[in-house]
């Protein structure tokens, strides 16, 4: 009777089940699966028109896209300066935005003085849209910033406007704005830290550093993985604000991988998109062993939780 | 008598306070500048030291504030701000709420049943999340249209229907920490799987939906370039204000102040979002990490 209770149980779980996910999984099938497998056809296959739409490369040309990306990849003038820019926005976002996020988290964890209004005043840049930011931010360091230079005497041009300061300007840009869903979840983390971990701490003479160290980021160590592991790809997907500020026509020398890769798909039409999806079939194929390389270190060298 | 002591604080304090509140000042200088500034007419805009400040600006933008569009039938129009406003509420309350209910129904139905499938499922968000694809954006865009999703609003609310992402982590630790005693009990009394998610395990956990689905609904309000490649026909105010600023930068058909009136006019819907649930959007949400 109870064994044939718990089945009848165990079926109407199941039906619950299938009928809660079979969505979400065919979604997934669709936009997932099926996305990422179409653009594995299209690197053997080239667009025709309208009617006929893509068919398989054959023959000689089966390798055509790899033939065209190997072609713009190797073209040091492009290639270097994207390369250089994607790898500096991500180990500079890596070192100042992660460390200032966790110190910030911190503070608001330990409840120091106006944590409430800090906590209020970092998240404000999540709610504002990007391109309200961007475009007030491009005014005031282009017309603010050198008017203010300038009534102490000294020229210079706006800080955008600037070939040579562009690029370091959007990136402390990034930075500047990006803490706050980051913070948000740190300080989730840290307010997970039963109080008796900390009062212990206390008791046992542990300084504010000495508790940082030795207690919270042990504690908040897999969401701060979660994190790192996650920003690997930003080095091939990370667009900074460049199309905000610049639609399609920046400058080579500020593009990163993220920003090329949008750009061209943007401004494209399908003839381009099977070199655009080899593109990025060799992008990911660079950059997953690479992130399960660091997940993987991170683990390794992790502080223990126990 | 209460005798009143002064807490001394720590260095560390003293130091963060002293970096936060630069950077406090840094945030809020530009923003402050630019809601100012919005309220200059074009003609002082630069030149007087102290201008009069004019709801003018407003007016213009409101009128002037407009993105062309190009009908299916190669028609051409310009798309102005009410007409976008109207499509961002609902692209975002859409997009929003079909996305944080599968995110919540998929995190509770794999984390309460105990099934073999819920391995699967957790798997395929960390490897999504941590392997990275690049590049897929042409064959989503072929996919779209081989299923008739674009240009369609409702298209968006399917494709954005996904379980991915850090929010299922976030649902699917919060569930697991629902005792199971209450479903167990609520299964004695005779409710179904549905009674007991509906009545019991989602009136629980109603704040994190919330929370969430708040979250959704501002990234997808200031998202322009989704509208931008999959809803051209059908702009947004944050894709519409792209579009206004590329436009009048380039031909400079409208001054500064008209800008910064119209990135207002897109930053007070949201702005108001935020005074009303500010608890909500700022409380404590967690995570687990990328292992079960």
């Amino acid at each position: 009777m109870a064994t044939q209770h718990i089945q009848g149980k165990r079926k109407k779980d199941l039906i619950f089940y299938v009928v809660t996910l079979a969505i979400p999984v065919l979604q997934f099938c669709i936009f997932y699966i099926g996305v990422n497998f179409r653009s594995i056809l299209m690197m053997f296959q080239e667009y025709v028109d309208g009617e006929t739409g893509f068919v398989f490369l054959k023959g000689n040309e089966f390798f055509k896209n790899f033939v065209s990306v190997f072609k713009e990849l190797s073209d040091g003038t492009i290639f270097l300066p994207v390369l250089r820019n994607s790898l500096v926005s991500y180990f500079v976002s890596l070192i100042a935005g992660t460390g200032l996020a966790l110190i910030f988290s911190y503070y608001i964890y330990k409840k120091f003085p106006l944590h409430g209004l800090v906590k209020v005043v970092l998240f404000t840049p999540s709610i504002i849209s990007g391109i309200v930011l961007i475009s007030i931010f491009h005014q005031f360091v282009d017309v603010v910033i050198p008017d203010l230079f300038g009534s102490f005497g000294v020229q210079m041009d706006g800080l955008i406007a600037n070939p040579e300061t562009r690029f370091g300007t959007i990136l402390f840009y990034c930075i500047w704005i990006g803490f706050g869903g980051s913070i948000l979840l740190y300080v989730g983390a840290m307010n997970n830290i039963s109080e008796s971990i900390s009062e212990a701490c206390k008791l046992d003479g542990a300084n504010l550093f000495q508790e940082m160290i030795y207690i919270v980021l042990p504690l908040i160590y897999p969401t701060l993985v979660t994190f790192l592991v996650v920003g690997v790809s930003g080095i091939f997907t990370n667009q900074l604000v460049i199309f905000a500020i610049y639609g399609t026509g920046a400058s080579p020398h500020i593009w990163t991988f993220g920003y090329y890769m949008f750009k061209e798909t943007q401004g494209a039409g399908y003839a381009r998109y099977p070199e655009l999806a080899t593109m990025g079939i060799i992008m990911t194929l660079i950059v997953a062993p690479l992130t399960f390389l660091v997940k993987w270190g991170l683990e390794k060298v992790g502080p223990s939780q126990e | 008598m209460v005798e009143r002591t002064k807490k001394k604080q720590p260095l560390f304090a003293i130091i963060t306070l002293t970096v936060l509140i630069i950077y406090m000042i840094s945030l809020i200088i530009p923003l402050v500048w630019g809601v100012y500034m919005s309220f200059v007419s074009n003609v002082e805009y630069g030149m007087v030291k102290n201008p009069a400040l004019t709801f003018d600006t407003y007016a213009t933008a409101f009128n002037v504030f407009s993105v062309p569009i190009t009908e299916l039938d190669g028609s051409t129009r310009d798309v102005f701000y009410e007409e976008m406003m109207l499509n961002s509420v609902i692209y975002s309350l859409g997009c929003a709420l079909t996305q944080t209910s599968v995110l919540c129904i998929t995190a509770y139905s794999t984390s309460r049943f105990n099934f073999k499938f819920d391995k699967v499922i957790y798997t395929i968000v960390i490897i999504t999340m941590i392997l990275p694809i690049v590049g897929s954006l042409p064959s989503e865009i072929a996919m779209a249209d081989f299923f008739g999703l674009r240009n369609k609003i409702w298209g968006m609310f399917i494709m954005k229907a996904h379980f991915l992402g850090m929010y299922y982590l976030v649902f699917h630790a919060m569930f697991k920490s629902v005792p199971k005693d209450f479903d167990e009990a609520a299964y004695i009394d005779g409710a179904g799987n549905f009674t007991i998610f509906f009545k019991i395990i989602f009136p629980i956990t109603i704040g994190t939906f919330v929370t969430i689905a708040l979250i959704n609904f501002i990234s997808f309000w200031n998202d322009y370039t989704t509208p931008l490649i999959y809803m051209p026909n059908i702009p947004t105010v944050a894709y519409g204000l792209y579009g206004f600023v590329q436009e009048s930068t380039e031909s400079d058909k409208v001054g500064t102040p008209i800008k910064l009136a119209a990135c207002m006019l897109v930053f007070i819907p949201n702005f108001i979002i935020f005074l009303v649930f500010r608890n909500k959007l700022i409380g404590n949400i967690s995570m687990g990490g990328l292992k079960e």
